[in-house]
């Protein structure tokens, strides 16, 4: 079976990490922009 | 039992509907905007309607193909599939460049609306107007004239959890105030709108007029009455601005404008008075409409 | 995390075994148990927050105040929107993706299945805490779903349950969302091409990327108004340097995107169901494709037509006017391709095939109420009307939720093995066309006379056509109760199906048995399969 493939393993985690960061960036993106407007 | 007897109260008001007796104002007539009574809203109406007719034109054309499609190709017609066609080039740009057409002839007269309606230049008379929780505050900056307007009395009454009073019977149910905001005919009026509490919305349909009243920050919009057109128009706060946000009308009282003079000025002497040290406990009230 | 995801497929790997009693479900990691769980959940908060719409809508059925008082109404209106938003329509497009993109895409299971049940089991936590607000003091949050401040902070001990509540939601739609990108470009089996993938695939990978991008802004939203009221700060107080309609910025930026998460899926659902029941295939793929790609690079750009009048300057309101209108010409092909997909078909009306033409012509009615408020001078008549009301029902009723419809009664054989009652289908369908039809309709005559949106009483000229949404309402959420019932009996009897339920379905998991194997594709399908399976 698929999942028996070390690299794919390694690729679904690299991509679910890379799309968690992704969304953090969002996150705390969206709040900076936000300080940065209210600062000005 | 509580409960019971207001479904009886319900099924009684639903016989009431259905039947030919339904009450005198009958509300089956009302389908569509209002042009209202001024230049801006009338163009308003003209573009509702002509965007609404443009749509019409379009479901005429694109129900009618699916419609047509539905009853000539079935089944159990002995319809059978035309597996090939899945593609076509020149049927794809057609349908994707006559609907940027269409757009484009309806954002341009959208487009010189909204440049009009942004023109609060030359404005002749400006109001404050302040939203709370929940009525209005109207403030003449130029004639020192401010007073609150409410919900009144007859509709609060009548509009409790349990009050008996049947909304029928009340004279502009949940659309009448106690103190209306007085402007004249013909004359450009710039609203400087803004909120004390929380955000809420002016708006009167017959003027085309809808803006929010925030906290903090001050909006325009303006209106000019038809010369011709004095008269009582209502509207509601738009905007949901809590437990009384459905009980907090506008009403606007639009007179000529030699009426409006003289109401300004005894209103301003009244207020003036009022202010006077001697009693200055006493409310400022607007005399009745 | 992924190691051990990974090992939670492969325990269970290639024999059928699967536990028993509530392990099944606590521990769920198969993708088809935690599908049939979220669609489970999405059922029942649909009647929860059908349950929320009756009550409005007897409150409004006559003017007066006679069943509940105006902060319990306003309660009633922000709750039904959250339920069915968050609870109803967004878990049950994560049910079907859970059940139908393994067997698409020719993979055994979900990419990561222990977060899958993760994800799943956070929104029982999500809803109890936020459906017990009901009863805490001060009462369920009232400032509308928008949760616009500085109205929403005046929210008594409901406040931090929302926030808290939203907060767990967001982040069960990340997770989700994760996992449905990683499965679908990680797990397809091989020559199952991007562009081979069927269009429900297609449709959620890119209701994905929509959900990984802006649920985290609404979170941060969220997270700022917890601050604003409990830790000093003033993101959006005016009286402390902020600013109350950069709150409507964010919140529209992460809403407008997630009306498309709301409906996109149902468009993969129906670029399905019609090619199915045409016996032709889609008409126009990659332009579908393009089509749902282009709609969603545009959700992003036109999230302030929310909020014309607010104020905001003259070119402002000119370029979310144009970027708005333009939705309307991807909208338009999608809708002209399911058309050019019927012509010269050979069309039959099973349950699927009729709620997809439903969407087909009641969506687009709500397609061309947007294109009304598209145009800022009449949408400040529009603005907060029930003409609003009516619009965004009619794209999310027999839009989203018919999606939803003719997707499940679409799979339901698949996945029980049993055909339905088809008679009693059609009769759930004809109840709900008409019902939605006298419930939301009559709302567009109530927004254009002038009847405010968020009231819980009305002037008397508004009573004749309340009254006729009123009785839509109860019809129509009286004639959803088939639905589970069809349900149950299909999944006790009905007469056995074989692989292809329906004799013009294409697609990989029409290759598997009905009911599927437990784990989908422990083989990878072969290419002939799915060559005959991608038959554009």
């Amino acid at each position: 079976m698929a999942q028996e493939d070390p690299t794919l393993r390694q690729r679904v985690r690299r991509s679910a990490l890379f799309w968690l960061a992704v969304a953090a960036a969002f996150y705390f993106g969206f709040i900076a922009l936000t300080l940065i407007r209210g600062s000005r | 039992m509580m409960i019971r007897a207001r479904l009886a109260s319900l099924a009684l008001a639903l016989a009431a509907a259905c039947g030919p007796t339904a009450h005198a104002a009958s509300g089956w007539h009302l389908l569509n905007m209002t042009p209202g009574v001024t230049e801006m809203s009338r163009t308003i109406y003209e573009l509702h309607m002509l965007i609404f007719w443009v749509c019409v034109a379009i479901a005429v054309l694109v129900f009618g193909v699916m419609i047509y499609s539905l009853v000539k190709f079935r089944k159990s017609k002995g319809a059978v599939a035309d597996v090939t066609l899945v593609h076509n080039t020149q049927v794809e740009l057609v349908w994707t460049v006559i609907p940027v057409a269409i757009l484009v002839a309806m954002a341009v007269p959208a487009a010189r609306t909204l440049v009009a309606i942004e023109d609060t230049s030359k404005t002749e008379l400006t109001i404050k107007v302040t939203g709370f929780q929940w009525g209005w505050e109207y403030d003449y900056l130029d004639d020192g004239v401010t007073y609150f307007s409410h919900l009144d009395h007859a509709s609060n009454a009548a509009r409790q959890l349990d009050s008996t009073i049947d909304p029928n019977t009340v004279d502009n149910y949940l659309l009448n105030v106690d103190h209306p905001l007085v402007v004249p005919v013909g004359t450009k009026v710039r609203l400087l709108i803004t909120g004390a509490d929380v955000i809420h919305s002016w708006w009167v349909p017959a003027f085309g007029v809808k803006k929010d009243a925030i906290p903090g920050f001050v909006n325009e919009a303006w209106f000019k009455v038809d010369t011709d057109k004095p008269g009582l128009y209502r509207g509601q706060c738009a905007e949901l601005c809590g437990r009384d946000h459905g009980f907090m009308p506008i009403v606007v009282d639009v007179r000529t404008k030699a009426d409006y003079e003289t109401w300004v000025k005894a209103e301003a002497a009244a207020q003036k008075q009022a202010a006077a040290p001697a009693d200055a406990a006493a409310p400022a009230a607007p005399s009745a409409p | 995390m992924a190691d051990h995801a990974l090992d939670a497929a492969h325990d269970h790997d290639s024999h059928d075994h699967k536990p028993h009693g509530w392990r099944r479900w606590v521990y769920a990691t198969n993708h088809k148990d935690i599908g049939t769980m979220y669609l489970v959940f999405a059922c029942t908060m649909f009647f929860i927050g059908g349950a929320m719409a009756m009550v409005i809508r007897l409150e409004l059925f006559k003017p007066g105040m006679q069943f509940v008082d105006p902060q319990l109404f306003n309660s009633m209106t922000t709750m039904h929107a959250l339920v069915m938003i968050f609870g109803a329509v967004m878990p049950a497009w994560t049910g079907l993706a859970n059940w139908m993109i393994p067997m698409q895409v020719g993979a055994p299971d979900m990419a990561l299945p222990r977060l899958n049940n993760f994800s799943f089991w956070i929104l029982p936590f999500a809803f109890t805490l936020l459906l017990s607000s009901l009863f805490v003091p001060g009462g369920a949050p009232a400032g509308g779903w928008t949760m616009y401040p500085p109205l929403v902070l005046q929210n008594g001990a409901s406040f931090p349950m929302l926030i808290f509540s939203i907060h767990m939601m967001g982040a069960s739609s990340i997770l989700g969302a994760i996992n449905v990108v990683v499965t679908i470009m990680n797990m397809r089996a091989p020559g199952m091409t991007l562009l081979r993938m069927p269009l429900f695939v297609w449709t959620w990978l890119i209701t994905a990327y929509l959900l990984i991008a802006v649920m985290p802004v609404l979170a941060g939203a969220v997270t700022m108004l917890l601050t604003d009221h409990f830790f000093g700060t003033t993101f959006f107080t005016a009286a402390g340097g902020g600013d109350p309609v950069m709150f409507q910025h964010i919140f529209w930026f992460f809403g407008h995107p997630e009306v498309y998460i709301l409906i996109l899926p149902a468009f993969g659902i129906v670029s399905e169901v019609i090619p199915t029941f045409s016996r032709k295939p889609l008409f126009g793929y990659e332009a579908m494709v393009y089509a749902v790609a282009s709609i969603a690079f545009l959700s992003f750009i036109v999230w302030a037509h929310h909020m014309f009048t607010v104020g905001m300057p003259l070119a402002a309101q000119l370029f979310f006017m144009l970027s708005t209108m333009l939705i309307a010409i991807p909208t338009g092909v999608k809708v002209f391709n399911w058309t050019a997909t019927m012509w010269k078909g050979s069309l039959s009306f099973e349950p699927p095939m009729l709620f997809a033409l439903a969407f087909l012509f009641l969506f687009t009615i709500g397609g061309f109420s947007g294109l009304m408020l598209a145009i800022v001078p009449a949408d400040y008549q529009y603005q907060d009307t029930y003409f609003v009301v009516a619009h965004f029902h009619y794209v999310l009723v027999p839009g989203a939720v018919f999606g939803i419809m003719a997707g499940v009664y679409y799979w339901l054989p698949k996945w029980t093995g049993h055909m339905y009652n088809v008679r009693l289908a059609n009769w759930h369908f004809w109840l709900s066309t008409i019902f939605v039809n006298v419930l939301f309709f009559p709302q567009h005559f109530l927004g254009l006379a002038g009847m405010p949106r968020r009231i819980p009483d009305y002037a008397v000229q508004f009573t004749d056509w309340n009254m006729v949404s009123s009785i839509g309402a109860f019809g129509f959420g009286l004639s959803q109760l088939l639905f589970p019932l069809l349900i149950w009996q299909c999944v006790r009897s009905g007469a056995k199906v074989g692989n292809r339920a329906w004799e013009g379905a294409h697609g990989l998991e029409w290759e598997l048995p009905s009911p599927p194997p437990y784990h989908s594709w422990t083989e990878a399908p072969s290419d002939a399969l799915i060559a005959r399976g991608a038959s554009h």
